[in-house]
């Protein structure tokens, strides 16, 4: 694991030069890319093939728009590859996704014909006990490329929700998700992981591989145990949120029903 | 070219989407599709697709820039249709499908959009073996319409367009007709896939015909199914019976019952003793053993409305002598015949009616007309909510289910009384309260347990209340329909456990009544669920 920093100062100093000058050039882009530069020159948890593979993308690329291209191809292939965090830090984790985005995902993987189907499907589950939620869905992902969960940091027997007040924008807040849902109820997925199946340490790759970016990500300080959420403005007082990210799991891992919270 | 501004924490100004002309409009949404805009953001953690924010952003926008958006997303299909714009590579186009998809329900010009989808899935543009998402997503459309094509169109999609698509084909079908679609199934092979698309659209099969239509489809298909499709279906109907009390009784059921048949009853008094008994707070277990095994079958009769027979109901506890005479003076005596229906959901109070004899089922319509057993009202009860309050109204219906006698007064007559004699009052407190603590058990019953144990449960209640005592049998005079609104369950599965329980010895059922043989192996049954 290294950083860009580290990789930079190994090339010539023209490279670097260039790097440095497109990196710039991105930053100024908006607020969202600022922050995401600041996040890939921090970040320690990254391979040096990846950083390479960056550097070289980026000098190719001419304008804003080739440069976030670049970056997204470069960490694509690098998202579940940070450093593994204890499985004695966590019990339960959660997950917390708006309904919208889950109606939109279910017909996405062509679990239902329309989103009125999925809407209706996700309410009659609501209603249902896990046992039943596990039989009828057990087969159904919850994400679809990759999950990033919080958990309860105080206990490893405590709920991944404990500590909230309740209401969908508390926790949208302090776990850093879009601003753009807000007033989209969320539902809450509560689970354990599998057996040999390990959390890992968030990473620029996750933040900015997708094809849209985060705004709320950074990446976790180099002596944290796991990530740490960044919380919306108005939510910074509070303490941020452990968070990690490991692979898709199904409805079958779930351990707690389908909860909804407005 | 203009794009929409985004806040320093990410947000999408409204103003500038409502700002942008036509052309930028339609740049932006298709930078967005295809994944080649920068500037606004979403969150990647959940593999949100770039469409979702626009279908989220769509419903705020003004009127006119929302008909812009929907031409131009209509626009970019034809093109694509017409194989105009070789830029909408494979996930770009799956993106425009959905968001093209989550604005058809608004779209005012459907016409044109279901036409396109039609020529996608039958036309020549696309073969069936090129781009099997695209038709897929084509097809999403079609039902997203609710267009009714004919079964053999789904047939052949069912049998040609692949496993991983089978929710979304029997979606179609099921918009064409409910028996359609499991004779449908009953066409092509029973795999995982099928099951899983199954119990996927089941929910919203439920909800479209309601609970009778499709436990009658089933029904009616089961004996054609393989063992485990019968079986999935089963556990389907059973998953669901899980929900609220009532939920998914449906009236549909009401068209194949039976005429009643006249019975002789010739067990009311004893119905009387065990009401009282049952009426009395005596604990469960000790109604069970001694209501059901040690009360003798040759009772003495008792005559209804006699002092001495009805001074033990609760709501005279307590009273004085000279108490219990004015309140029983002011009532006159009832005979309600089998059927007799003593008041209706809505109907205003008029009268209080105690029952001495008999038994009267407590009824609500739900919204769909469904009917559903609140509670069975024995002798020494007041029948429904004694709310005297000027101006209300029934909330239930009230029907005798067996020949009944009943003590009645006149509402206003009732309340001036129970006015002046406390004693009464609280007596009627506490029979709420009671009832409260029923329902709330009843309630949490329906929540938590299966349909198994909530029926041989209710059998075992019933036994106590309802059941004439025969040789070493109780006969529990309840059709299976009253059973499945008691249990809130449908009849089809309350006559499937019957028959298993049948088979079993532990009784035996015909329409209109149960006969209990087992009462221990009842029990059994029980603990076992």
């Amino acid at each position: 694991m290294t950083t860009l920093h580290e990789i930079l100062a190994s090339l010539s100093p023209t490279v670097q030069g260039e790097v440095r000058t497109k990196l710039q050039d991105l930053s100024r882009h908006s607020a969202l890319t600022f922050q995401a530069v600041h996040n890939l020159n921090v970040e320690s948890r990254l391979s040096e093939e990846c950083w390479k593979i960056l550097v070289q993308n980026l000098i190719v690329a001419t304008n804003a728009n080739a440069q976030h291209h670049a970056v997204t191809m470069a960490l694509r292939p690098y998202t579940l590859r940070g450093p593994e965090v204890s499985h004695s830090q966590f019990g339960v984790l959660g997950h917390a996704v708006t309904m919208t985005a889950f109606v939109h995902l279910l017909v996405k993987l062509r679990y239902y014909g329309c989103y009125e189907s999925a809407h209706r499907a996700i309410l009659n589950k609501l209603r249902k006990s896990l046992a039943v939620t596990k039989r009828w869905w057990g087969h159904f992902e919850i994400g679809r490329f990759l999950l990033w969960s919080t958990f309860n940091p105080d206990s490893i027997t405590g709920r991944p929700f404990d500590g909230f007040s309740g209401s969908a924008d508390e926790i949208r807040g302090l776990l850093g998700l879009d601003r753009n849902d807000r007033y989209d109820p969320l539902l809450l997925f509560e689970y354990t992981l599998p057996a040999g199946e390990g959390g890992r340490f968030p990473t620029v790759a996750e933040a900015y591989s997708g094809d849209s970016w985060s705004y709320f990500f950074r990446p976790a300080p180099a002596t944290a145990a796991y990530g740490l959420t960044m919380p919306w403005p108005e939510y910074e007082e509070r303490i941020p949120r452990p968070e990690i990210v490991h692979r898709v799991l199904k409805v079958s891992n779930l351990v707690e029903p389908l909860h909804r919270v407005s | 070219m203009n794009r929409p501004r985004v806040n320093e924490v990410g947000e999408i100004d409204l103003e500038s989407v409502n700002a942008l002309s036509r052309t930028d409009l339609g740049e932006w949404i298709q930078d967005r599709l295809k994944g080649r805009d920068l500037f606004v953001p979403s969150d990647p953690r959940d593999g949100q697709m770039p469409h979702y924010l626009l279908s989220l952003l769509y419903p705020k926008l003004s009127r006119q820039v929302r008909e812009d958006f929907q031409s131009i997303v209509v626009g970019f299909v034809r093109d694509l249709l017409r194989h105009r714009d070789p830029s909408w590579h494979e996930e770009a186009a799956d993106e425009l499908f959905m968001l093209l998809n989550s604005l058809l329900p608004s779209l005012s010009n459907k016409a044109t959009a279901l036409d396109l989808l039609l020529e996608i899935v039958e036309g020549g543009s696309f073969p069936a073996n090129a781009r099997p998402d695209l038709r897929f997503r084509a097809l999403q459309g079609i039902i997203t319409l609710r267009h009714r094509t004919d079964a053999d169109f789904w047939l052949r999609q069912l049998r040609e367009g692949g496993e991983r698509y089978y929710s979304v084909f029997l979606e179609g079908l099921s918009l064409v007709g409910i028996s359609v679609l499991f004779e449908s199934i009953e066409k092509i092979k029973w795999t995982q896939h099928l099951s899983d698309a199954l119990l996927a659209i089941l929910p919203n099969l439920l909800e479209e015909y309601g609970a009778g239509k499709v436990a009658m489809a089933i029904e009616e298909n089961l004996s054609r199914l393989s063992p485990e499709a019968r079986k999935t279906m089963i556990e389907l109907l059973e998953d669901e019976e899980l929900a609220p009390m009532g939920k998914f009784v449906s009236t549909s059921h009401s068209r194949v019952r039976p005429k009643p048949r006249e019975s002789s009853y010739d067990w009311v008094d004893k119905t009387v003793v065990l009401g009282n008994l049952a009426a009395r707070s005596i604990p469960e277990e000790v109604k069970t053993e001694v209501v059901a095994e040690v009360i003798p079958s040759s009772l003495p009769a008792s005559l209804p409305g006699s002092g001495a027979q009805i001074q033990p109901f609760p709501l005279f506890a307590n009273l004085s002598p000279a108490e219990f005479e004015e309140v029983t003076s002011a009532a006159h005596e009832k005979v309600l015949p089998r059927r007799k229906r003593i008041f209706i959901e809505g109907d205003p109070i008029r009268e209080v009616h105690l029952l001495i004899s008999g038994w009267v089922k407590v009824t609500q319509l739900g919204p769909h007309g469904q009917e559903v057993i609140l509670r069975l009202v024995g002798p020494g009860e007041l029948i429904g909510a004694p709310d005297l309050s000027v101006g209300k109204h029934h909330l239930t219906t009230a029907q005798a289910i067996e020949p009944s006698t009943a003590l009645v007064w006149k509402a206003s007559v009732f309340e001036s009384i129970s006015d002046r004699i406390s004693s009464l009052r609280r007596n009627m407190v506490r029979i709420l309260g009671e009832r409260l603590q029923e329902m709330d058990a009843r309630f949490r019953e329906m929540s938590t347990q299966r349909v198994g144990f909530r029926l041989s449960h209710e059998l075992i209640r019933m036994m106590n209340q309802l059941g004439r005592r025969t040789d070493q049998r109780v006969e529990i005079r309840l059709s299976r329909e009253e059973l499945a609104q008691l249990t809130g369950t449908t009849l089809f599965t309350v006559s499937r456990l019957l028959s298993q329980w049948e088979q079993q010895g532990i009784l035996k059922s015909s329409r209109e009544k149960v006969v209990v043989y087992d009462l221990q192996g009842l029990k059994n049954v029980t603990d076992e669920l």
